[in-house]
């Protein structure tokens, strides 16, 4: 098997503010993020030779006439959905290890408030689309009712619960951690609003299994990460985060939930085995989880597609505080899409790279963390994971 | 500027020939899943090729109309429009005898009363906005 383990680090990371309402333009968004992370490495614009980023919103000419990059060796767009920054890791890292590119800017912004449906007294800047599964969606989703994720990952998770056994709260206990870890957070839109149990299970119904607390948060904002070869990242500012393997995964057929042999298997139980095989590690070697959390119930899914539990265990898993910091596997440690921020998980990559620099909010760093893994999921249950090392 | 464009139509909108005839033949009240003649696969959502044997031959055939509940959803805030007078409303998955699923609405039976396995049959239901769907009813038999 190539691969390409510790050929790639992770060396800058930027973030701009996750807000309701950014007034600005997702391309802007991202072009801000980029600056910081470009200049959180210790690298200038000029030095960036690849470009990867998700399907829409910006495109890689654009990103280079704004830096001034005027000979980009490598470019590409990942269309998975939110599992898209997580694959684009993978890109990055493989044209690095190639040696296609040296220093590859991975970015990811929207305006998810602002622009996805309309929101009273907030202005519209931009209009989005992203119907990356659009004949299987206006044909046979739609007309039924069913035009958000929330309705659609919803056949996944009920018919998981019902043959399982999986209780309510093993879902609150997703929502009640990263809304705990959230409160250490500066940028995490649901700082200063703590839930337990109790207010969880009083959150109102919006698709069955689905209440308003097991649904992430909708804001504008963007991230960047900047990744460089092995030995140019020893002479970088910051401690390197080795990229130790990365996978990408798709379900069977990818494009219509309802069809599937096995509606349980996901893009994850693909991707899972062949970056852990790639990293030499297990599950259980990992000193925190970032797994994406646009519905509480997908990350029980991938926590067992992860195979850090036998399928149907997740319920008990998650209880007793296990992913809670202080837990056995802190998860989402900066508050995940659920009570951080929703940019497509790429927040999830950079929250890996401060748990790995040690640069962490104290209440929330992980002691002594080496080893940390983040997973994508993105349209009707793609998954993408990356296993990261300091 | 407004994202319209974004609030998708309930009606379905065909891609290409396939869902059209799927949905032309949910006008005439039958309910027919593509079929592979050479290896007898049937296959839904319409596709160009049989994913089992590669064959590019296939024919509609009428479905039996009777299925069980492999999954469902209840819809309490509806995100869209045409659905706002309805909620809270069932979308199901229904595996059908042919051993296809499909994704259907639901009559006839409470809400709470929905549960995993439980036999159904198609009906047709003509909505507002023009549209024939299969919808399911519990089964009599
Ligand atoms: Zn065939």
């Amino acid at each position: 098997m190539i691969d390409f383990r510790d050929k790639a680090a992770i060396v800058g990371i930027g973030e701009t503010q996750y807000v309701r309402g950014a007034n600005k333009p997702s391309a802007e968004q991202m072009l801000e993020s980029t600056r910081i992370a470009i200049a959180d490495a210790g690298l200038q614009p000029k030095d960036i030779d690849g470009i990867v980023l998700p399907p829409v919103l910006i495109t890689a000419e654009e990103v280079a006439a704004n830096l001034g990059i005027e000979d980009i060796r490598y470019s590409v767009s990942v269309n998975m959905g939110g599992a898209s920054p997580i694959t684009a890791l993978q890109s990055a890292a493989m044209a690095i290890a190639s040696g296609v590119a040296e220093n590859v800017v991975v970015t990811v912004g929207w305006n998810g408030y602002s622009a996805m449906r309309p929101k009273p007294g907030v202005k519209v800047v931009e209009k989005i689309s992203l119907a990356a599964m659009e004949r299987t969606l206006t044909n046979y989703y739609f007309p039924y009712g069913c035009a958000s994720p929330v309705q659609m990952y919803a056949w996944m998770a009920m018919r998981h619960m019902k043959t399982f056994g999986i209780e309510n709260e093993a879902m609150g206990a997703v929502a009640v951690a990263c809304r705990k870890h959230a409160q250490f957070n500066d940028k995490a839109i649901n700082r200063g609003k703590p839930l337990d149990m109790e207010g969880y299970m009083r959150s109102r119904m919006i698709s069955e299994p689905f209440r308003l607390y097991d649904c992430c948060l909708e804001n504008d904002g963007a991230a960047t990460v900047v990744l460089t070869s092995a030995e140019r990242a020893k002479d970088l500012p910051h401690t390197p985060v080795y990229i130790m393997a990365a996978a990408e995964g798709h379900p069977y057929p990818a494009d219509d939930i309802a069809n599937r042999p096995d509606m349980f298997k996901i893009g994850l139980h693909n991707s899972a085995p062949k970056a852990f095989a790639m990293a030499g590690v297990k599950p259980t070697d990992m000193d925190f989880l970032q797994v994406y959390d646009c519905f509480t119930y997908v990350v029980l899914m991938q926590l067992e597609a992860l195979g850090i539990c036998e399928q149907g265990a997740s319920g008990e898993f998650v209880k007793n505080g296990n992913i809670e910091i202080g837990g056995k596997y802190p998860l989402n440690t900066h508050g995940g899409l659920l009570a951080q921020a929703h940019v497509w998980g790429l927040n999830h990559a950079v929250e890996a790279v401060r748990q790995l620099r040690g640069d962490a909010p104290p209440e929330v760093q992980v002691p002594d963390a080496e080893l940390g893994l983040v997973t994508g999921w993105g349209d009707f249950g793609d998954g993408s994971l990356v296993i990261l090392r300091k | 500027m407004t994202n319209e464009s974004f609030i998708p139509n309930p009606p379905p909108r065909p891609n290409h020939y396939l869902d059209e005839q799927f949905w032309e033949n949910c006008r005439n009240h039958v309910l027919a899943f593509q079929c592979c003649t050479s290896c007898e696969t049937w296959r839904h959502i319409p596709r160009f090729m049989c994913a089992k044997c590669g064959s590019p031959d296939w024919e509609w055939r009428q479905s039996s109309g009777k299925g069980i509940i492999y999954s469902w959803t209840v819809v309490h805030k509806p995100m869209t429009p045409h659905f706002e007078s309805i909620f809270p409303y069932a979308a199901l998955v229904v595996e059908m005898e042919e051993g296809v699923r499909i994704t259907a609405g639901l009559q006839d039976l409470d809400l709470d009363k929905i549960e995993m396995d439980l036999p159904v049959e198609v009906v047709f239901e003509t909505l507002e906005n023009g549209a024939v769907l299969p919808f399911f009813v519990p089964r009599k038999d």
